[in-house]
């Protein structure tokens, strides 16, 4: 953790400052009052900080310098009227679910769904709740810079509030990506899960372009939520997602999140572990062929007695690919009795392909369960002669082997639909392997 | 009359990492022959059966093997498969994710193109392995768990011959299957492996000790020790060797 936010070249910096500050005011002329403050208080954060650059120990294996540019470039763009046409592709099983869309940074209506009160910025009538909802989230956690720009930035919010005691019967699919057109920009995500309740949340990303992703879910006392998050950008895409969870008495959470596609994607989790007895199960996987740049951070945090934490991650870099991974588990003096496991293992397949991976324990209590372990390997030439020795030719032995470095984390998740769907994208990226048929 | 052996190697040299393993081995199997290769450890009989199957790193500096009369040592390992070579690993490799039904499906396929025939008919073969696993006490459910992810080594070794029954091959070397078997499962992979006896098949049975003769009666025992072999009988002299052991058994060659 850096102490002192670094920041980019100072020129760059007032002049992305600067315009964000005139897109702020754009946006800010059709606010409610209580928004437009919001929107000053989180301008000035971000004129305060900038965006981090690689000096930031935070930031070190990913450069925004890019984003800077791009975002420069674009906020021009926000004038123009949005463009709207629907992104992504979804598994079959999952067409009859409800679902939303969030493209160019705006909201698609909401389905009618029973115990789930939906609001949007852009809609007037539940406007004012979901920018307390904003506000509330601003105050509880603070702005760090990308969260504060998302927040200067955004032409609209989807708040969902789970009422207490429900049991959503289907996923609810929120699918987020852009027109072409313009930028996906920033896309913003309150959802809040009542007490005792349960639901599945399925977050598709397909973007084309940009995107500031803020994904920020609340888990009431005894509340089960299962979220999965899979990041399929276009090649060119530039993306950065934050998703955070806090989990309250007893709440648990299912997290998987895949990032498959982008040029460079940074997805920032945290887990927040707040309440007594609440457990969390996050499984990644990030595959950065090509020239993709993926870097994932992930932070468990706990800060109250009993809780429990499993984390298990698995990166790929093939290609030209860099893969990053820097998971923390953070626990706090209160948390007695935690149990907290975190394991990362990574696979180079190319001379040219990097991976940097970084595990951290940090723990403020003697009466804890912690355990650590990272490895960064090649294809075990032991499993390649096996398959080898039963007649596989090499290339299809390597193709299996990948794939099941990767299915090991999609099979752990139990989502039997999301698993099928993932593992034919996984077979279509890393090419066809006989056997597939029949 | 000249018969063609399954297997015939002469004077077979075989370096790892600049040591020489194997130093002139000869050995003739025969159609339907079931031959034990026995020796101390440290002999080279894992080194026989990995150098038989095509590992890496393994390096022939003399000597020839010729597998049903064509040069074996010219095939990669996957062509040697294909050829009907099956290798019985000491320790079968985990392969989460991938299942043992996929893996099955993915080397009949394989061995089908080679030999210019149709994949194989979902229908036969979910029959075919169902039969196979039934044959080796393996729970359906086996079948779609993935290749040997968190068998113990029991199951592991049962597995094997599973992939043996289903693959079918003309010769199959199995490295150690008896090592790590309680005697319930070293039952059901000898009965397995009696089953798969035919006058088409032979078998190579590299093993330290005698227990897996005493339920596989092989054709032929041979003493490896030195990177050589140095007696051959009949299983009489498995019991033997369990009897006297090495030392004596050999001291007897030496003198």
């Amino acid at each position: 953790m850096a102490g002192q936010p670094a920041t980019a070249q100072v020129p760059a910096r007032d002049a992305l400052a600067a315009a964000v500050a005139r897109a702020v005011a754009r946006a800010g002329a059709a606010d409610l009052p209580a928004m437009a403050g919001l929107r000053q208080q989180a301008l000035a954060a971000f004129t305060e900080r900038g965006l981090p650059d690689t000096k930031v120990e935070a930031w070190r294996y990913t450069d925004l310098a890019g984003y800077a540019t791009r975002l420069s470039a674009h906020l021009a763009q926000l004038e123009e009227p949005a463009a709207g046409a629907p992104a992504g592709e979804l598994p079959p099983a999952l067409a009859g679910a409800p679902r939303l869309a969030c493209i160019d940074g705006r909201w698609s209506d909401p389905p009618d769904l029973a115990g789930v009160r939906f609001g949007r910025l852009s809609d007037p009538a539940t406007a004012p709740r979901c920018a307390a909802a904003l506000e509330a989230a601003a105050a509880g956690r603070g702005l760090d810079p990308l969260g504060a720009l998302n927040l200067a930035l955004l032409d609209d919010a989807l708040l969902v509030e789970v009422a207490d005691d429900t049991a959503l019967s289907q996923p609810l699919v929120l699918v987020l990506g852009d027109s072409g057109r313009r930028v996906a920009g920033q896309a913003r995500l309150q959802f809040r899960l009542g007490r005792g309740s349960s639901a599945t949340v399925i977050i598709h990303q397909q973007h084309t372009t940009m995107v500031n992703a803020v994904l920020e879910f609340d888990c009431a006392t005894g509340a089960r939520l299962a979220c999965a998050r899979i990041q399929r950008d276009a090649d060119q895409a530039l993306h950065l997602t934050a998703s955070s969870f806090t989990l309250a008495d007893d709440a648990g959470l299912e997290f998987l999140s895949v990032d498959l596609g982008a040029g460079l994607a940074r997805h920032d989790s945290h887990v927040r572990l707040a309440g007594r007895g609440a457990r969390a199960s996050v499984l990644g996987l990030q595959l950065a062929g090509g020239h993709r740049h993926l870097d994932n951070r992930s932070r468990l945090e706990h800060l109250a007695p009993a809780t429990t934490s499993r984390e298990r991650f698995h990166g790929i870099a093939d290609g030209h690919g860099h893969a990053v991974f820097s998971g923390l588990v953070l626990v706090h003096p209160e948390a007695r009795g935690t149990d907290a496991r975190l394991t990362n293992r990574n696979l180079l397949l190319t001379g040219t392909a990097e991976i940097d991976s970084k595990p951290e324990l940090e723990i403020y209590t003697d009466d804890v369960k912690c355990a650590h372990g990272a490895t960064t390997g090649q294809l075990d030439s032991d499993a390649l002669f096996y398959l080898r020795s039963r007649g596989i030719p090499p290339d299809i032995a390597r193709e299996l082997l990948i794939r099941s470095f990767a299915r090991e984390v999609i099979d752990a998740a139990q989502w039997p639909v999301l698993a099928e769907w993932l593992g034919a994208d996984l077979a279509r990226r890393m090419g066809p392997v006989d056997g597939d048929k029949a | 009359m000249a018969k063609i052996h399954m297997l015939e190697i002469n004077n077979l040299h075989v370096s790892v990492g600049g040591t020489e393993i194997l130093k002139g081995l000869d050995l003739a199997v025969g159609a339907g022959e079931v031959h034990a290769i026995m020796g101390p450890n440290g002999s080279g009989k894992s080194t026989l059966a990995h150098v038989l199957a095509g590992r890496e790193g393994y390096e022939v500096t003399s000597g020839t093997v010729r597998f049903q009369g064509q040069d074996l040592l010219a095939l990669e390992p996957e062509e040697r498969a294909r050829e009907g070579l099956f290798l019985g690993f000491q320790y079968p490799i985990e392969i989460p994710g991938v299942s043992n039904v996929y893996l099955l499906r993915a080397a009949l396929n394989a061995r089908r193109k080679h030999r210019g025939e149709p994949a194989v008919d979902a229908v036969g073969f979910l029959r075919l392995v169902r039969e196979k696993a039934r044959l080796m006490q393996l729970d359906e459910s086996f079948l779609q768990r993935g290749v040997n992810e968190g068998f113990s080594g029991g199951e592991k070794k049962r597995n094997e011959i599973f992939q043996l029954a289903v693959l079918e091959p003309a010769l199959a070397v199995l490295d150690e299957t008896d090592s790590g078997l309680d005697i319930d499962a070293l039952k059901v992979v000898s009965s397995g492996i009696n089953r798969l006896r035919d006058p088409a098949r032979s078998f190579i049975l590299v093993t330290h000790y005698q227990r897996l003769l005493s339920h596989v009666q092989p054709d032929f025992v041979h003493v490896l020790t030195g990177g050589r072999i140095v007696r051959t009988g009949d299983h009489r002299l498995a019991l033997e060797l369990e009897e006297s052991g090495y030392d004596q058994a050999l001291a007897a060659v030496n003198q």
